[in-house]
């Protein structure tokens, strides 16, 4: 009898404990009050903001002795990369080198699983490493989770930028939107090319897609033949779909034979979804009438009725 | 640099922080937000020459943000909102809204700091 009392006792005092420290928790996180490790992270993002501003000076003198604090500034420097472009990134290479930052990812890397091996896959492609590091991440591009091998091709694209578009060719998975939106971030931060002629007529299917993310994301309408080659002989259809995106987020004309008829492969459900998407940028509903049949173009007027609706009810509650 | 005012609101603080870090370096003084609210308040108090928004969604909400930290007509801060979305439409939305200018991450520090240093400068003169 005492000792179940005990037990019970235990158990309710333990339930208690984990009650109250999970409304400490969701207090802070409510009054926004940074955690210890916040702090040390914010305490290094002031210093690296501060000597990439300065032009590095102040770099080498940034030290992270413990593995906590190194955590801390890899963090730290990976949201500075994540938010800033065209600062001198090599000044951050003396306190990456002093730390021995890159060394300790790979070892953490090396003895996680899954997503946290993902996340700090993310953290290495952000520091400043060796082009020797590429050649050490290549074989986490060709793991079984989806997540890592993605991080993966990140980092080993952002190690060695100059071999970027091989690493991207022998990448044995097919490039989902999300990894091209990736891709796009690296490209945004100016640690890749923008080459995008090479890779709209590349044979490999990930170039082509990120060719084409690169002309929808930066508004290249010189890409206009490119994209109509790839629409009239592309064999896979998934690359011909996004082609006719690209082409229709540039705005440029769809009615020819050659795009009626691959759009005439698509499914029903992709022909909506391509009739919504054209309605939204803006196509007026001749246009969309050639491209697609009269019945699944009249789904363009309802929505563009049910938006000047809209429009109208906002005008009289106001 | 002069010694201009600038809110910098983000739900992530630390964000936050981080601009304030560029911008501030060359003197000016910086006041951050995590919260509409807080942003409002600070706006109402501090009398700010450039108000920075880290995010879209306050403009979206409803809550007409850009009409409360704008309620001096006299002195009207020009607001900056930099965001990681890319598309056209909420660009024009905002513009419509009365953002003053529409940037997008990452940001280049370098530009950052000079297009603040024109501004607070403009409203210097003025």
């Amino acid at each position: 009898m005492n000792t179940a009392a005990l037990i019970l006792t235990a158990i309710a005092a333990t339930f208690a404990i984990a009650c109250l420290a999970a409304a400490a928790v969701a207090k802070r996180r409510k009054d926004n009050i940074p955690s210890s490790r916040e702090r040390l992270r914010e305490t290094y993002l002031h210093r690296i903001i501060r000597a990439l501003d300065s032009g590095g000076r102040g770099a080498g003198k940034i030290e992270a002795d413990t593995p906590r604090r190194r955590m801390a500034l890899a963090e730290a420097m990976h949201l500075a990369m994540r938010h800033t472009y065209g600062s001198d990134t090599s000044a951050l290479q003396e306190a990456v080198d002093r730390n021995s930052l890159d060394r300790f990812l790979l070892r953490r890397i090396r003895l996680s699983r899954g997503s946290r091996r993902a996340y700090l896959l993310t953290l290495i492609s952000s520091v400043p490493s060796h082009r020797d590091m590429a050649s050490l991440l290549v074989r986490y591009t060709r793991s079984r989770n989806r997540d890592v091998r993605v991080s993966a091709l990140m980092a080993v694209m952002a190690a060695n930028p100059s071999m970027a578009v091989r690493a991207l060719a022998a990448y044995p998975y097919p490039l989902a939107p999300f990894d091209t939106a990736r891709i796009i971030g690296l490209l945004r931060r100016g640690l890749l090319p923008i080459a995008f002629e090479p890779l709209l007529t590349n044979a490999n299917r990930n170039l082509r897609m990120l060719g084409m993310a690169i002309v929808r994301n930066f508004g290249i309408d010189s890409a206009d033949k490119s994209l109509g080659n790839i629409i009239a002989s592309d064999p896979d259809p998934q690359t011909v779909r996004e082609a006719v995106y690209t082409l229709a987020s540039l705005g440029r004309p769809l009615g020819r034979a050659k795009i009626r008829e691959r759009v005439a492969d698509f499914t029903p459900r992709e022909r909506k979804e391509l009739c919504r998407f054209l309605t939204l940028a803006g196509y007026s509903t001749r246009a969309i009438r050639a491209l697609l049949s009269e019945e699944e173009s009249r789904y363009a007027e309802e929505l563009i009725n049910s938006h000047k609706r809209d429009l109208v009810c906002k005008q009289h509650s106001t | 640099m002069n010694s201009g005012k600038i809110v910098i609101y983000s739900r992530r603080g630390i964000v936050g922080r981080m601009i304030a870090d560029m911008v501030g370096e060359r003197g000016a003084r910086v006041v951050c937000c995590t919260s509409t609210r807080q942003t409002v308040a600070a706006c109402m108090h501090e009398r700010p020459d450039l108000v920075i928004v880290l995010a879209v969604a306050p403009f979206m909400d409803g809550s007409d943000f850009i009409r409360r930290i704008r309620f001096d007509r006299r002195r009207r801060p020009v607001v900056y909102v930099v965001s990681w979305q890319h598309s056209e439409q909420t660009v024009l939305s905002l513009l419509d809204c009365g953002v003053d200018q529409y940037l997008t991450f990452p940001l280049c520090m370098s530009r950052l700091q000079r297009k603040i240093t024109a501004e607070t400068n403009k409203s210097d003169e003025a």
